[in-house]
Order: C-alpha cells, then structure tokens, then sequence
C-alpha cells in the first residue's frame, strides 16, 4: 500500500468504491469492534472468512485484539511518538514524520513473515489448564494459524503471575462498560489522574473500555479529541 | 535483554517507549514484545493487510501513538 492511500486510510477519507472486498469487510470489523464491542458476535467474522479463510480472518482477529491492546495502553499512560518530528497538532508535519519514519522502518525492519512452528493441541490443552475450564469450540479453529494460537497461549500463560481479585475486577469492569451502539462508545468518564486508578476503581475501568473518550486529555490537559487531528 | 532480543529479530535496535511501559514486569513486557511477533510477524496474510488493521484500529481509537 503507497503512503498516498494509507494516509486516506488513516484520514478515513478512502471511499467503498477504492477499497477491495477484503479492505470493506476488515473496516467494518474494526468499526464495530470499537463502536459497538459489546455486540461482537461470531457472524461479523463469516465475510472474513469467505475472503482471507480461517487462518486469514483468524490473523486479523489476533492484529485486531494486539492493536486495541496498544492503543488502549498507550493511551493511559499517554506515551507519545518515538520520533519527535511526528507532531500531535501539526498535520502537515506529522503526515510528514509518518513518511519519513515508514521509509527508515522499511529499510531496517525485516517485515517478512515468519514461519511459526508450534503444537496447537498442546497450546490449546495448555491454555485450557491455565484457564481451569474447557475453551469454547471457537478455539479449535485455530489449528488453521498457529501463530494466533501461539500469541493466545504467550498471553494465557502470564495471568496467573496477576493478583486474581484485580484480574477479576478489571475484567468484569470492562465487560460492563463495553459499547453496544456508537452512542455509548463515546463520552466515558474522564482519564483517572493516576494512570494505575484504572486498575483500581471501577469507574476508571470504565473509563478505558472506550478509547473515544471526548474527556480525554493530554500530558499537558490539553483536550483530545478527534478534531485535534484534523 | 530478551526482549531487545526479540524486537531485534526483525531488526529493529530500538526498545518502543509502549514495550518499556511494561518493564516494571518483566515478564508481562516479555508476554508483550513475542505476542506481538506472533500476531505481527507470524501465520501468512500480507503484511499490507496487517498494517492496514492496526492503522484502522488507532484510527477508530483516536489514538495518537
């Protein structure tokens, strides 16, 4: 994808009509996955799957639940571009940083993809002893993408190194607050003063299960919303 | 160290400032960096496509990083 058409993207600005099937299908997966997660159901994946196949649909599931993962972290506790030139208020500047650091990680980076060469059934059996309950049969679709069954085990197997009372609240928190319609997937609470609050009240929780948070602000109290990139 | 290990396989020298948020635990920061190369680098879909997913997700996130 060239810098032109991965800005449109990022802009939101590519329109049905520029993107392929697949493009379509993957961005309204990831809108309803951030507008309306609550009603994320096994039927939003069935156009993936007829266009990428179970590993392909699989694999977009797995970046899917990383980059939210990313974005929430980096979110609360506000950590900004490594490169300075990549300006928060300046468009022109950060569309320019963008470019010059896709050209410096092409260069340096091996982008290939890598062979992952792992025994499903022992990470699925493995993953369901951590968890101390049978796994939904969903997971037996991963046979089809080791590397997504590899990634599920890798973050499986950390929780019991986790105080399970904070585990517990956090995750129920968060089932709680998830969006089920656009409406709700804005105007959460406002960012905790203490990043670590989030994990200790539930209102805080609550308040990181949305990301669009209009409340938000950042390391300078500055408001952030969306308009800010624009 | 192994997580440098880790990020270094695909060349990458550097340690990103949203790995070293999780450097008070070790081992979550671990889980992070080789997840992250499972679900990054592993299993066969274009890498266009991969990229296309994360920039759409902090697009839709609002997300700045």
């Amino acid at each position: 994808m060239d810098s032109h058409r991965a800005e449109r993207f990022a802009e939101g600005l590519a329109t049905p009509e520029e993107m392929s099937p697949e493009e379509r299908a993957i961005e309204v997966l990831v809108k309803k996955s951030v507008r309306a997660p609550a009603r994320l159901e096994p039927a939003d994946l069935v156009p993936l799957v007829g266009l990428l196949g179970t590993s392909g649909a699989l694999e977009v599931v797995a970046m899917l639940g990383a980059f939210h993962f990313v974005t929430r972290v980096a979110d609360l506790v506000a950590i900004e571009s490594e490169l300075p030139i990549v300006q928060r208020r300046w468009r022109w500047l950060r569309s320019l940083g963008v470019r010059l650091q896709s050209r410096v990680f092409r260069r340096v980076m091996d982008l290939a993809n890598e062979a992952v060469e792992v025994d499903v059934r022992m990470l699925l059996a493995e993953t369901e002893r951590i968890r101390g309950a049978s796994l939904p049969s969903g997971y037996a679709a991963m046979h089809a993408s080791p590397n997504v069954a590899a990634w599920a085990y890798r973050m499986t197997v950390e929780l019991p190194s986790l105080d399970a009372a904070m585990l517990g609240r956090v995750t129920r928190g968060v089932a709680a607050a998830l969006p089920a319609s656009e409406d709700e997937s804005t105007g959460f609470h406002a960012r905790p003063p203490e990043p670590l609050d989030a994990l200790r009240a539930r209102d805080h929780v609550s308040a990181q299960a949305g990301c669009t948070d209009p409340g938000r602000r950042d390391p300078r109290g500055q408001a952030l919303s969306s308009s800010t990139f624009a | 160290m192994r997580m440098r290990e880790t990020m270094g396989t695909h060349g990458l020298a550097i340690a990103p400032q949203i790995m070293q948020s999780f450097s008070h635990r070790p081992n979550l920061l671990l889980a992070a960096a080789e997840g992250y190369r499972y679900a990054g680098w592993g299993g066969r879909l274009p890498r266009a496509t991969r990229e296309l997913v994360a920039l759409l997700v902090s697009r839709e996130n609002d997300c700045f990083y």
